[in-house]
């Protein structure tokens, strides 16, 4: 019954909403990271339901789906550990202390 | 009352439905709490909904990479960067509805656009699964003949992010003078 296309879309885009309003509303770093991965998860949903309900090859929307788990690795690894530093820097991980650049 | 008769596809409804709703569930879980290691437990709870998903539409390796990756990985290193930071900055400041407000029409409009694109849209049909063509061996194989330049691509930039994040992080400075009195420079 819910076992088509048009649920796995309807979740994926759900879950991309929710991380959206994650990194505009959160003020802490590390949360805001929590944000985007959460959309790259919906892009990873996406990616799957495309490989089993409209696609030629499966293989191919899996193999796209390891590359975006293996960019977002990295992505949090680089990420953190900025977070790291700003906050040996400032003692703080809020975006409101990163504003030397506002004009 | 008549009790349904099981069946594989109300089995098959009922997880999907439980799956669903624990990834939503999570992800505002995720979002929405105040402390940071809360909202990373919701993204452990989306993570596994996420790769729940990705079972029942017959990757088992997406789904093995997504909980060793994402819940194994990025999860624990996060808490590693939120037990390294004080604990007086877990607790945010709570949000004012002039920044709440914009942000979730922001979100819900931008899922409505993608809903419309989705309801106009065609999509080519499905091919009928085989099991032959969503075998492990098949992404392998893949993975070293159509794709082999961007599987190379991963690995140097992983590499890359690994030597960077090192650097980044354990650099040592002079603490900044913002940090020490307080004040911005002119």
């Amino acid at each position: 019954m819910f076992d088509d296309l048009g649920t796995y879309l309807l979740l994926s885009s759900a879950l991309f909403a929710v991380g959206l309003i994650g990194v505009l509303l959160r003020r802490n770093l590390v949360a805001m990271l929590i944000g985007v991965e959460l959309m790259l998860n919906a892009v990873i949903i996406n990616l799957v339901a495309f490989a089993r309900y409209a696609g030629a090859d499966p293989g191919n929307g899996q193999i796209f789906a390891l590359f975006v788990i293996g960019v977002a690795a990295a992505e949090a690894a680089v990420g953190l550990s900025i977070i790291l530093a700003v906050h040996k820097a400032r003692g703080a991980i809020s975006v409101d202390t990163l504003e030397e650049l506002r004009g | 009352m008549k009790v349904p008769e099981i069946t594989p596809e109300l089995l098959q409804d009922v997880s999907l439905g439980l799956l669903i709703v624990m990834t939503l569930a999570g992800a505002v879980l995720a979002v929405s709490l105040r402390k940071v290691f809360h909202n990373l437990l919701g993204f452990g709870l989306a993570t596994i909904g996420v790769a729940g998903v990705s079972l029942m539409l017959g990757s088992e390796f997406v789904a093995l990479m997504q909980l060793l990756i994402f819940l194994g990985g990025i999860a624990i290193a996060m808490i590693f960067a939120v037990m390294m930071s004080t604990p007086r900055e877990q607790s945010e400041e709570p949000r004012t509805m002039a920044a709440v407000i914009p942000a979730v029409v922001l979100g819900v409009g931008f899922m409505a656009v993608v809903c419309w694109m989705m309801l106009e849209g065609t999509f080519p049909k499905a091919v009928a699964y085989s099991k032959e063509a969503w075998e492990v061996k098949k992404l392998g194989y893949l993975l070293l003949t159509d794709y082999e330049l961007p599987f190379e691509a991963i690995s140097v930039l992983l590499l890359g992010a690994i030597i960077g994040s090192v650097l980044v992080a354990r650099r040592t400075r002079e603490p900044d003078p913002i940090a020490e009195d307080g004040h911005e420079r002119v």
